[in-house]
């Protein structure tokens, strides 16, 4: 990290824009590293709470979990025969590809600390450390609100906004404003350029 | 020319510093809630179809004979058709984009300037994304899932992010030019 010029502690925005594309390919490095573990914790730690998140009266019978994904069965396969539903479990009942959907938000923040973070690097390795659990325990609490208030028991299904709104609004733009929170410099420096900016803003 | 403290709306003595990430989360939560809520029904038909419409176009220019039917795109002779969900426009990319365009301290000309411009930007990115996934899944179908929900949704963001920052650099500097 350094302080780039006299005028800005960030640098030019072209510049940014490199780093924070650098950023990203490096943030998927360490997503490649850090998924395996990263998404057995996040479904160990869904799988010891159900109890607290599970939907009212559909109560979860099974519970698959390996290293990428979590799945959940809410009540005996046999339904599906005594519904005449030619559908396998798999297709029938929740399943989320964790991997696939949960974790981009790991990539984006480091591609935001390496973009847009400032001054001492131990302190940007703290701040990234920091906003790596928070946007951890994020991530539980976005797929336990999914699991809890997503699913539709009329249709049986899921629904597209509750999919939506996890994956768009908790893990695209929430991490976004947890990384740039986080990001040493960056807000310090966003305010002294909007105070620069104020006498044109009236 | 100075101001005394009471002269100056409550929302400006928040420093920017702690106005910005909140105003962005708060703006970014009722966008999202407008978009998956009352306007859910007239911008997510609308949208998919406008997206799907121009993605076939552009897949046409490049000498493909697809078809389409609502926000469906199929392809014949390829053995291949897509289907554009809500997921699939740029919608959430655009909401973090316009929601920290809003939440910055700057003029309205600049802020309506930028939603516009910054909007169309991720919009014919997003188009670039979706011909790129249809050739990625005709011809390296092993990376297509990674690519389609982990990477380009991951560049997405950033590029929100890139486009935000290069928007507030220049309006910063263009303030600064005529104070």
């Amino acid at each position: 990290m350094r302080e780039a010029n006299s005028e800005s502690g960030l640098g030019h925005p072209f510049v940014i824009a490199v780093r924070l594309l650098a950023g990203v390919i490096l943030g998927f490095v360490v997503l490649a590293i850090v998924l395996g573990p990263y998404v057995a914790s996040l479904a160990r730690v869904l799988d010891a709470t159900i109890p607290v998140w599970e939907p009212a009266g559909l109560a979860v019978s099974a519970v698959e979990r390996d290293e990428t994904s979590l799945r959940l069965y809410y009540a005996p396969d046999e339904r599906f025969a005594e519904a005449g539903v030619n559908r396998t479990a798999f297709d029938q009942w929740f399943y989320y590809d964790l991997a696939a959907i949960g974790t981009w938000d790991l990539a984006i923040l480091v591609a935001v600390f390496v973009g847009l973070a400032s001054g001492p690097w131990r302190r940007a390795v703290l701040h990234f450390v920091l906003a790596f659990a928070a946007l951890f325990l994020l991530d539980v609490v976005a797929f336990a609100a999914l699991f809890r208030y997503g699913y539709d028991a009329a249709a049986d299904v899921y629904s597209t906004q509750g999919v939506f709104w996890v994956g768009a609004w908790m893990q695209q733009i929430v991490p976004v404003v947890v990384a740039l929170v986080a990001c040493p410099g960056f807000l310090r420096e966003l305010g002294a350029r909007a105070e620069r900016a104020r006498p044109s803003t009236r | 020319m100075s101001s005394s403290p009471r002269s100056i709306p409550i929302v400006r003595r928040v420093p920017v510093a702690l106005r910005f990430p909140l105003g962005f989360a708060a703006i970014s939560l009722v966008l999202m809630m407008l978009v998956t809520g009352p306007l859910e029904g007239i911008v997510r038909p609308f949208v998919c179809e406008q997206v799907a419409l121009h993605s076939h176009l552009v897949l046409q220019a490049l000498g493909e004979s697809t078809r389409l039917s609502g926000s469906v795109v199929s392809a014949p002779d390829r053995g291949h058709a897509y289907q554009v969900v809500y997921a699939c426009t740029a919608i959430p990319s655009t909401v973090l984009l316009v929601s920290a365009i809003l939440a910055f301290p700057a003029s309205w000309r600049r802020k309506i300037a930028g939603v516009l411009l910054g909007a169309a930007i991720l919009y014919v990115a997003n188009l670039g994304r979706l011909v790129m996934l249809f050739y990625c899944y005709l011809y390296q179908r092993s990376i297509y899932d990674r690519l389609h929900l982990t990477v380009w949704q991951a560049l997405f963001v950033v590029l929100a992010v890139v486009l935000f920052f290069v928007w507030a650099t220049m309006s910063t500097r263009v303030a600064n030019d005529h104070a």
